[in-house]
C-alpha cells in the first residue's frame, strides 16, 4: 500500500485539530479531493471526484455519529478508532470518484488495479484514521498486511456490494480488529462475539 | 456645528474608506493564516497561529471600538440611509460586484438565477447582512426568522434553499483559511443534502424548527 505518513501529509492544512476539521463539509470534500489527487498520481490516473455526493455522504456520515456516539469519556478512543469504518461503509455505498483512465502505475499494487476507486477511499479512511489518532492520543496503529491481498480486496467488493456495512468490517479488520461481521457499522455491538 | 459630525455629503466616502480598511486588515490577516498553516511545519505552525488567533481577539475588540466611533460619528445615518448617494450605474462593475456577493454564488450554485426579480429582495437584504461589520453576524434563530420572512413571497424550492444557504454562512464562524467561494459552495451543497429537512420545516413556518437546523449544521460547513 501507500505510505501512510505521506498520505497523511497530503492532507490539506486547518487551523483546528483534525476531529474538528474532519467534520466540516469543506475540510473533509478538500480532503478527499487531495486524497484522490495523491493516489491518482501514484496509480498513474485522474480520478473526478462528485462533489455532490460527498456532501450526501458527509450528512449520512455525521448523523450516523450523532446516533453512535458514546456517552462514556471511557470510550472515546475506541470510537476515534471506529468513525472511519462508518465513513469507509458511506464513501462504498456511493463512490463519488471515478477514474477516467485505466491507472498506468499499479503494477506492484494489485488491489489498487483491481478496485481503483474502492482503494482510493480506503486510503483516505486510513489516513484521516492515522492523523486523528496521532493528534489525539500520540498512537499509531500497524495497517494488517492483507491491505495488500488481492484476495480480500475481492471479498470486500463483492461483499460490499450486497451489503455496504460489509466495508466497515473490512477497515476494523485493516486496523487489526476482529470485526462482529453480524453488525460490523454499530460501535456498541463491535465486540459482541458473532452467533 | 459638532466638530465630531460629518457633513451627510463626506458620509459615504469616509464610510467607504473605512469598509475597505477593515477588508484589507481582514483578507491580509486570512491570507497569513493560510500562509502560515501550509508553509510553517508543526509544532512552530501552532504556536504561530494560536498567537496570530490571539491578533484577530485583539482586532475584534478594536473594530468594537470602531463602531462605537462611527455610530457617534454618524449619529442619523441609519434614517437616512439612501440620502445624498447616487445608485451604482448598471454596468459591468455593478454585475462583478453582484456575482461576487455570497447570495449570488450560492444561487449559482443551486441553479437559481441570483439576478432574477423573485430573489432580488432577499439578495439586497442578505447583501446587506453580510456587509456587517464581524461575523457570525446573526444568531441562528436570528436567521431562522429572516428566512421565513425572505421566502414569504415564494413557494421555490430552489429559492428557498439559496436563501437558506446563505443564511448558514452568516451564522457560521469563519475560520479565515477558506476562500468565501469555497464556503459558498459547501453551504449549497449542504443545504441541498438537507433539502427535505429544511422545507418540511418551511412549509410548516416552523421557525424553531429551522433554527435547530442552522444552529446544527452551521459548525459543519
Amino acid at each position: 500500500m501507500f505510505d501512510l505518513n505521506a498520505l497523511a501529509a497530503s492532507l490539506p492544512p486547518s487551523n483546528k485539530p483534525l476531529r474538528v476539521s474532519v467534520r466540516q463539509l469543506h475540510w473533509f470534500c478538500a480532503a478527499f479531493e487531495a486524497t484522490a489527487r495523491h493516489c491518482g498520481e501514484r496509480m498513474g490516473c485522474t480520478f473526478t471526484v462528485d462533489e455532490e455526493k460527498i456532501a450526501g455522504i458527509f450528512v449520512r456520515w455525521l448523523k450516523s455519529i450523532e446516533v453512535q456516539k458514546p456517552g462514556a469519556r471511557a470510550e472515546r478512543e475506541d470510537f476515534f478508532d471506529f468513525v472511519p469504518s462508518l465513513v469507509l461503509r458511506e464513501l462504498i455505498g456511493d463512490l463519488p470518484l471515478k477514474a477516467t483512465s485505466a491507472p498506468t502505475r499499479v503494477a506492484d499494487n494489485p488491489p489498487a488495479s483491481f478496485w481503483p476507486e474502492g482503494y482510493v477511499c480506503t486510503m483516505f479512511c486510513l489516513a484521516v484514521h492515522a492523523k486523528a489518532m496521532d493528534e489525539e492520543f500520540h498512537t499509531r496503529r500497524e495497517i494488517d498486511r492483507m491491505v495488500d491481498d488481492l484476495r480480500s480486496w475481492y471479498s470486500f467488493r463483492e461483499n460490499a456490494a450486497e451489503d455496504t456495512s460489509f466495508a466497515a468490517g473490512f477497515f476494523q479488520k485493516l486496523l487489526g480488529h476482529d470485526p462482529n461481521w453480524t453488525m460490523p457499522a454499530n460501535f456498541s455491538a463491535r465486540n459482541r462475539a458473532a452467533p | 456645528m459638532d466638530p465630531m459630525r460629518f457633513m451627510h455629503t463626506e458620509i459615504p466616502q469616509i464610510r467607504n474608506a473605512v469598509r475597505r480598511a477593515r477588508r484589507v486588515l481582514r483578507d491580509e490577516h486570512n491570507r497569513l493564516e493560510r500562509d502560515m498553516a501550509a508553509r510553517i511545519p508543526d509544532p512552530a505552525a501552532s504556536i504561530a497561529l494560536h498567537l496570530l488567533r490571539n491578533v484577530r481577539v485583539l482586532a475584534g475588540g478594536l473594530g468594537g471600538i470602531l463602531s462605537d466611533v462611527a455610530h457617534k460619528a454618524f449619529p442619523e445615518d441609519e434614517e437616512r440611509p439612501a440620502q445624498g448617494l447616487r445608485p451604482m450605474p448598471d454596468g459591468p462593475l455593478r454585475r462583478q460586484a453582484r456575482d461576487a456577493s455570497l447570495m449570488c454564488m450560492i444561487a449559482d450554485r443551486i441553479g437559481v438565477d441570483a439576478h432574477s426579480p423573485r430573489l432580488s429582495a432577499a439578495r439586497q437584504t442578505l447583501d446587506v447582512l453580510d456587509e456587517a461589520t464581524g461575523q457570525p453576524c446573526l444568531s441562528a434563530e436570528e436567521a431562522a426568522t429572516y428566512f421565513i420572512r425572505l421566502t414569504a413571497g415564494s413557494e421555490d424550492p430552489q429559492l428557498r434553499l439559496s436563501v437558506f444557504a446563505t443564511l448558514l454562512l452568516l451564522v457560521h464562524e469563519p475560520s479565515g483559511m477558506v476562500p468565501r467561494e469555497v464556503m459558498a459552495k459547501r453551504s449549497a451543497d449542504l443545504s441541498r443534502v438537507l433539502k427535505d429537512e429544511i422545507l418540511s420545516s418551511r412549509a410548516l413556518g416552523d421557525e424553531r424548527g429551522i433554527a435547530r437546523i442552522l444552529k446544527k449544521y452551521a459548525a459543519h460547513v
